[in-house]
């Protein structure tokens, strides 16, 4: 039996790179998961098997418990082991103290293996060694599916680098369909190479879940901070330009691009067709490649929260052609850029809408020269959007559309101390929230409380009260989940809009 | 090319189709003695009209016998009393032309090269009064393109384009687009036709049937071309009942077309809410009720933030294809997928025709992005979504389409904002 998908590994700062560190609750009779500790379960140096092909592990010395079925056994020759297939194996079977089965026989075909270290349980202490080849003790064990479970120092957004990476890493290629998660536990574990990028190259079937990377520096370009899915994550550029993600970034916290001559990307910058930004904020980004670049790699962006971004997004390329879309995002910059910049031809289907853009220098900048199909000032004007306090609303072709809002007031409850949800201030937030979506239709004209608002959906952590209190604060940034705990409110009704009245 | 002043203006009640260009002076300059040379300059001088109410902009009609009458203003000489247009003319004595008034029909022969051959680019065509159409409104045929207009009703209430017969309201060959405002589309009895077919469209606040009316349009919205693509927006889509297995809210259904995106839209009687052959579709913020099958896409789509309610059979149906293999939704590509209502399901919440191998939204921890909120429903097959059972109807008054929410305990206040837990 082979390592299977539903294994998973674990790594901590205390761990050591000989330990078991695996566990599968897929195999029958899985007892207890040993891996997430600093010394293994169980360490033994004479490990052996009878003969070549035997899946049966004895030790003399001993220790074995039924409880370690399902945990992996890493086994490395030590001082003095023989016919040894270096690797991770999981116990599958209990026998005696002295014995167990393993999925596999552990032997390299000249006969039985002979005291050999063995570590049970116990996690690992280099994320290196599961993404490269690179002096690794054992071939990496993973397969596709396969969850790496890495513990962080107990801090949601920390500073200190738990996880320093020596020099670049490349991934090993898993499934696309099927990814190795990397995903991170006990506050977010950070990860950070002294200088220059992370990655090389782009990964091939990895995801990963609340994992802090920061740039180390370098130009940081053609490599992103997340080379796979990222949910949750945290993407910090340490002023230096490049790409924070490449792929899906589903509730993620991008910081701190740098611009200058790599500041070209942005800070979401898909490298492949359909990727997705959902719901993340994007806060203190220099780069003209904005906050959310859709371009070539025809992607969406939807109720994401810009803030301090010097331009918000940007939509290039041939993202016009299939289904690309920019909805319900708030861009909010430093009064310099531009908020939506559109160079693209782009397509009826694809909807651009329902965005609050605030504090640009340009609100929202259109070729200057009809696509083919339609005037791109035309096809602009079928989306609706929001502006506030832009010195230029509209340049290009397209110039106001009919449904578009040119707020007077500012729209947000509490922007200085970071909370971005809605006012109910007149020519403000009352212009883009409770909207009416059947108000031209016979029948359907009554006022909803319920109905849809623009901008990103705003996550206020409820006070004990019941009020909402700030969401965006210094280090902090709480609109995405798991972060923080406690009570959160979604504003307005959670969903679905349209709520309407006949 | 001049930029035309403002929109071409029709009314049926109070318009012309002989003595008006819909673009001018409110009252529009009439002349019968026109010269066209074979320029782009017409000499009006034989009717000794005085030009100078005209301006750059405006449309000048000539009830020509053949080839162009319409074309933007570029310059006015008044005192030679000749008119220079954007285009050239064909050669032809005593024309009786026109600047300015309101058009009268969009079913007049002459009114319908605003649509096709005269149109420019940026034309945007207002009717004031309701049209009857004895024919589709035709951008085409295939093959032939024509520029990018805009076509709406004035003021604050929808005004009807009725097909008078078994035909569409409006249809777009390949390469034509168009923006449709504040419209209401009406067949006729027993059609099997669509109210807006084919091209590339955004149709904004608009109205396709009456609840119930015998005389909707079997299908509302098609993108039936290559390289189409529609947006659905602020619409209200009525057909002519759940049980007309070709009826379909919004469809797309060519190969090569690049989908639909559909807005806070309602879609009710259609057997298909929205069906999607080989492309995909958005459904966001959308009611779909009283339907067969509420929606069905065979590519990746995203159905977000919807109600379905009184769906017989499936409430979203996924076929199996190589994106249906993609689930769960973050590698389905360009679509966003959230929660969604489904009351009173006959069939499946979800069908889908495969499984999904990857980590899902709930293993990823996000499961209730995800959520399907279900009463008087149930059922997953290929892929089992996250889902929250109401034990009570969450809408004030769904039979009567009111889908506000009440505040009853199970149903309507489980939703509320105040009662919504984000955090784990």
């Amino acid at each position: 039996m082979a390592v299977q998908e539903t294994a998973q590994w674990w790594i901590r700062t205390d761990g050591n790179d000989l330990n078991g560190a695996g566990f599968d609750s897929g195999i029958s009779g899985a007892g207890t998961n040993y891996c997430d500790q600093a010394s293994p379960q169980l360490a033994l140096t004479d490990c052996a098997t009878s003969s070549s092909g035997d899946t049966q592990l004895t030790s003399v010395s001993g220790g074995f418990t039924s409880a370690m079925i399902g945990n992996a056994i890493r086994l490395t020759n030590g001082s003095s082991g023989a016919n040894l297939t270096h690797g991770d194996y999981f116990i599958t079977g209990y026998s005696s103290s002295n014995s167990v089965t393993l999925d596999r026989a552990p032997d390299n075909g000249g006969g039985g293996i002979s005291g050999c270290t063995g570590n049970v349980g116990g996690a690992w202490a280099s994320i290196e060694y599961t993404i490269t080849t690179v002096a690794t003790p054992c071939p990496k064990p993973q397969v596709s599916k396969n969850v790496i479970n890495i513990r962080g120092s107990g801090t949601v957004n920390p500073t200190a680098v738990d996880y320093p990476f020596s020099t670049y890493r490349q991934f090993g290629s898993h499934s696309t369909y099927k990814p190795v998660l990397m995903r991170g536990y006990n506050g977010t574990p950070h990860i950070k190479r002294a200088s220059g990028h992370l990655w090389h190259y782009a990964s091939s079937g990895w995801a990963f879940e609340n994992i802090k990377v920061t740039s180390g520096g370098g130009a940081n370009h053609g490599f992103g901070l997340f080379e796979g899915p990222a949910f949750r994550c945290i993407a910090d550029q340490n002023s230096y330009g490049g790409m924070g993600a490449r792929y899906h970034a589903v509730e993620c916290l991008f910081l701190n691009t740098g611009g200058g001559s790599t500041g070209t990307y942005g800070m979401f910058d898909p490298y492949t067709y359909g990727q997705n930004a959902t719901r993340c904020v994007f806060k203190d980004s220099a780069n003209s490649g904005g906050a959310i670049k859709l371009g070539n790699a025809i992607s969406q962006a939807h109720g994401n929260l810009c803030i301090n971004c010097k331009n918000g997004a940007v939509i290039w390329g041939n993202s016009g052609n299939y289904n690309q879309s920019l909805t319900n995002n708030t861009f909010i910059g430093d009064g310099t850029g531009t908020g939506i910049n559109i160079t693209a031809h782009y397509r009826f289907s694809n909807i651009n809408s329902f965005n609050i853009i605030s504090n640009y220098s340009v609100g929202i900048a259109t070729p200057t020269t009809s696509g083919v199909d339609m005037p791109y000032a035309a096809r602009m004007g079928t989306n609706q959007n929001a502006l506030h306090n832009c010195t230029t609303n509209y340049t290009g072709l397209w110039q106001a559309g009919p449904d578009d809002k040119l707020l007077t007031a500012d729209p947000f409850t509490d922007a200085s101390a970071g909370d971005y949800s809605l006012n109910g201030t007149a020519g403000g937030g009352a212009e883009i929230s409770g909207l009416n979506w059947l108000s031209n239709v016979s029948g359907y004209g009554n006022e909803t409380s319920s109905a849809s608002n623009w901008g990103a959906i705003q996550n206020s952590p409820v006070a004990s009260s019941g009020g909402a209190s700030s969401v965006v604060t210094g280090t902090q940034i709480y609109p995405f989940r798991h972060l923080v705990e406690g009570d959160f409110k979604d504003d307005p009704d959670m969903i679905p809009h349209p709520l309407y009245s006949n | 090319m001049t930029s035309p002043n403002g929109p071409i203006l029709f009314n049926s009640t109070t318009g012309s189709d002989s003595a008006a260009s819909g673009l001018g002076p409110s009252v529009a300059l009439i002349g019968s003695s026109a010269e066209l040379d074979g320029t782009s300059t017409v000499d009006m001088s034989y009717d000794g009209v005085s030009l100078s109410s005209i301006s750059v902009g405006d449309l000048l009609f000539c009830d020509t016998t053949s080839g162009r009458k319409f074309s933007v203003i570029a310059s006015i000489d008044t005192i030679n009393e000749t008119i220079t247009t954007d285009d050239t003319w064909g050669t032809e004595s005593g024309v009786s032309w026109a600047v300015g008034g309101k058009r009268s029909t969009f079913d007049h022969a002459d009114s319908r090269l605003l649509f096709t051959s005269d149109a420019k680019a940026g034309f945007t065509i207002i009717t004031e009064s309701d049209q009857d159409l004895t024919s589709a409104i035709l951008r085409g045929p295939y093959g032939t393109s024509y520029p990018y207009i805009t076509l709406g009703g004035s003021g604050s209430t929808l005004k009807t384009l009725t097909a008078t017969g078994n035909f569409n309201c409006i249809t777009q060959a390949q390469n034509n687009s168009m923006l449709v405002y504040n419209l209401k589309f009406v067949g006729s009895a027993g059609n099997t036709s669509r109210g807006f077919d084919g091209g590339r469209a955004a149709i904004i606040k608009c109205q396709f049937g009456d609840d119930g009316a015998a005389t909707n349009h079997r299908t509302a919205v098609a993108s039936s071309v290559y390289s189409g693509g529609i947006q659905v927006r602020n619409t209200a889509m009525y057909g002519q009942g759940a049980s007309v297995s070709s009826g379909m809210g919004v469809h797309s259904t060519y190969y090569a077309a690049k989908g639909v995106s559909v807005f806070d839209c309602l879609i009710k009687d259609f057997y298909y809410g929205v069906y999607s052959n080989t492309n995909g579709f958005q459904l966001t913020r959308c009611i779909i009720q009283n339907a067969t099958i509420g929606t069905r896409g065979n590519n990746a789509f995203g159905v977000d933030s919807c109600i379905f309610s009184s769906i017989s059979s499936d409430a979203i149906v996924a076929v199996k294809t190589t994106y249906d293999e993609q689930w769960p939704i973050y590698q389905t590509g360009t679509v966003v997928f959230t929660r969604n209502i489904f009351c009173d399901v006959g069939g499946n919440v979800f069908n889908g025709s495969n499984t999904t191998s990857a980590f899902s939204e709930t293993e990823l921890g996000y499961g209730d992005y995800v959520t399907c909120y279900l009463y008087n429903a149930s059922g997953f097959t290929g892929i089992t979504f996250p889902s929250v059972t109401l034990t009570a109807d969450p809408f004030i008054d769904a039979t009567n389409s009111d889908f506000n929410l009440n505040t009853s305990a199970g149903g309507g206040a489980v939703l509320r904002s105040t009662n919504y837990t984000l955090g784990e």
